[in-house]
């Protein structure tokens, strides 16, 4: 995966956090006439998020690789709409706000109270990351001095507010509005746990053959997401359970897509197989049950560069399963030396090889990977964007005003 | 009553105090890392003269007296941009300056030279980046100020601007000179 370069992909990362936050206050708001506050301020925070973003990348005052200029009177424009319709918005929330209370009661075991704390754990997971994109600016305008904010921070503060959230999806979407019983909530949601929990612990270890308690934890989590999501299509097809809504059918999709991607980051994340070696032609390497055997190189006349480019078979077990041609490309125009790598990819898997330097005597270094479910993390978000997009096509959002 | 209000002004504070920053921010240039090589012995090097590929420049090349290093290629616009005011600038204070030339082509380098004016006493050619690497530069132009030991005094990266001479360079060569002036006496 390639860096994560902060302000661009943490900003939209806070507005996929916000934005998810508000379409569940939404629903809220619109069945029971609650949360419209909170509801409001999310709605003003996810457009806000946006502008920010084009703020801080734009403007140069983080450094972004996909800053174009750190031109000032660019960023006082900028920041000058920022201030009018942010400031206006927030000035008309503060005023008007407070009138929007409503006074509806609903029980601790209740979907009012599942989507509260979806909202909560998704503005802390926001605010810890605008945290972090902000610190570089925070920092010296306190007198701390400069700094600078890695992966590890995100990765570690994302995973924080995450986990429960993602636990919780599982018992929220079973609830029903303003009081539930809890023991029948767990009696519903006997059998996704059993079945989540006992895959989980099972199926990594035969599939990829070794153990871990936070991958276990992930797995779990996945599965117990995508199981209940699942349970009222299955009950419905064995007749327990009334017709799905369009809503209905959204939601457990959107949610499906959720458990996948949580499965595609763990399983990656835990499985994935990288080596860097040098290789002379006639070498083999074998990488979790693929064998990557090195032919040697060739060169190879590009429209506008010239490559030498590595052939690579690979096998698994007896039978030969593809070719992989990596290059090492020299541009006309720009001289850097530039790496292509080779990707096999598949619904598993993704297989990578790329040429580092030459060692000499035909030799190569060889970066391969071989990583699990990859194109699961970006598969699920498809599935949750296709329950998105049938959310929004429900009837219900189509009502003329009388 | 008046804390369920306080509660929703609390957003247009935060953003209030947000704007601030990013205010300040915007003057803030990020890539201004504070150099580890200043107040440090100017790193030695010895590179072929732009010019004249059988003459070399060192560290020894600018030894006894105020100077300026600028880093600088024929494709950085920055460069092209601070040229006239380095040029009108050193001669003006009579203060000497040597070029790097940086990650170009000896031949568009030329040109470029020719066509813009030369201020530099003696250009280092440092195709490789040899020389860049040693003295931590990261992007052209940038402009060390070197004193009579050899040290570096200052950094400025980008180009030069009216006020930056002004305000960072001229204070530091009126007091490298002072010192050089009383080390003579002394």
């Amino acid at each position: 995966m390639g860096p994560l370069d902060a302000p661009v992909d943490t900003t939209a990362w806070m507005f996929l956090m916000v934005g998810t936050a508000l379409i569940h206050s939404l629903a809220v708001t619109e069945k029971r006439g609650l949360f419209k506050s909170s509801t409001l301020l999310l709605a003003i925070g996810a457009f806000s998020l946006s502008l920010l973003g084009t703020f801080l990348v734009r403007s140069g005052v983080l450094v972004s690789v996909h800053a174009f200029a750190s031109d000032p009177s660019r960023g006082i424009f900028i920041l000058a709409f920022l201030g009018v319709v942010i400031g206006s918005s927030l000035g008309l929330y503060a005023w008007r706000a407070p009138s929007l209370e409503a006074s509806v009661g609903f029980k601790p075991c209740s979907r009012e109270t599942f989507i509260l704390a979806n909202s909560i754990l998704l503005s802390i997971a926001a605010l810890v990351i605008l945290g972090g994109t902000l610190a570089p600016l925070i920092y010296p305008a306190l007198g701390f001095g400069t700094i600078s904010v890695g992966e590890p921070y995100f990765e570690i503060a994302f995973l924080i507010p995450m986990l429960p959230l993602v636990l919780l999806v599982g018992v929220g979407m079973h609830t029903a509005w303003r009081s539930m019983e809890p023991a029948q909530l767990m009696k519903q949601l006997r059998w996704p746990a059993i079945i989540a929990v006992t895959a989980g612990v099972i199926l990594p270890y035969l599939v990829f053959g070794s153990f871990s308690l936070l991958t276990t934890l992930g797995v779990i989590i996945a599965l117990w997401t995508i199981c209940s999501a699942l349970l009222d299509p299955a009950r419905k097809i064995t007749g327990k359970a009334p017709r799905l809504t369009r809503g209905m059918v959204a939601m457990q999709l959107a949610h499906i897509g959720l458990g996948m991607t949580v499965l595609g980051i763990t399983v990656t994340s835990s499985y994935s197989v990288i080596t860097d070696e040098g290789m002379k032609p006639g070498d083999t390497r074998e990488i979790s049950g693929y064998t990557f055997r090195f032919d040697g190189v060739r060169d190879k006349q590009g429209p506008n560069y010239e490559a030498i480019q590595g052939l690579f078979t690979v096998s698994r077990g007896e039978q030969p399963y593809t070719e992989l041609r990596p290059e090492k490309r020299i541009y006309r125009v720009q001289t850097n030396p530039m790496s292509e790598a080779a990707i096999e990819a598949g619904w598993g898997k993704d297989l990578f090889v790329a040429l580092g330097e030459s060692l000499g005597a035909g030799a190569w270094s060889v970066r391969i990977q071989h990583r699990p479910l990859i194109r699961f993390i970006w598969f699920g978000c498809l599935v949750m964007a296709l329950g998105g997009l049938i959310g929004v096509s429900d009837p219900r959002y189509r009502k003329r005003a009388a | 009553m008046q804390n369920m209000r306080l509660k929703f002004l609390l957003p247009i504070a935060a953003f209030v105090a947000l704007v601030v920053v990013f205010y300040n921010g915007l003057y803030e240039d990020p890539t201004r890392v504070p150099s580890p090589f200043i107040g440090k012995q100017a790193p030695a090097f010895e590179l072929p003269s732009l010019q004249n590929p059988a003459e070399m420049v060192t560290e020894e090349t600018f030894a006894g007296q105020v100077s300026l290093f600028n880093v600088w290629a024929s494709w950085c616009p920055g460069c092209a941009q601070e040229h006239a005011l380095l040029t009108a600038v050193a001669a003006q204070h009579g203060v000497p300056v040597y070029g790097l030339n940086w990650k170009d082509e000896r031949s568009a380098a030329l040109k470029w030279l020719q066509r813009m004016g030369n201020p530099y006493k003696a250009v280092a050619y440092d195709r490789e980046n040899i020389v860049g690497i040693d003295w931590g530069v990261y992007g052209a132009p940038e402009t060390f100020l070197i004193d009579s030991k050899g040290v570096i005094q200052y950094k400025l990266i980008g180009p030069m601007t009216p006020d930056i001479w002004q305000q960072e360079f001229l204070p530091r060569i009126a007091t490298a000179r002072e010192e050089l002036a009383n080390g003579g006496e002394g």
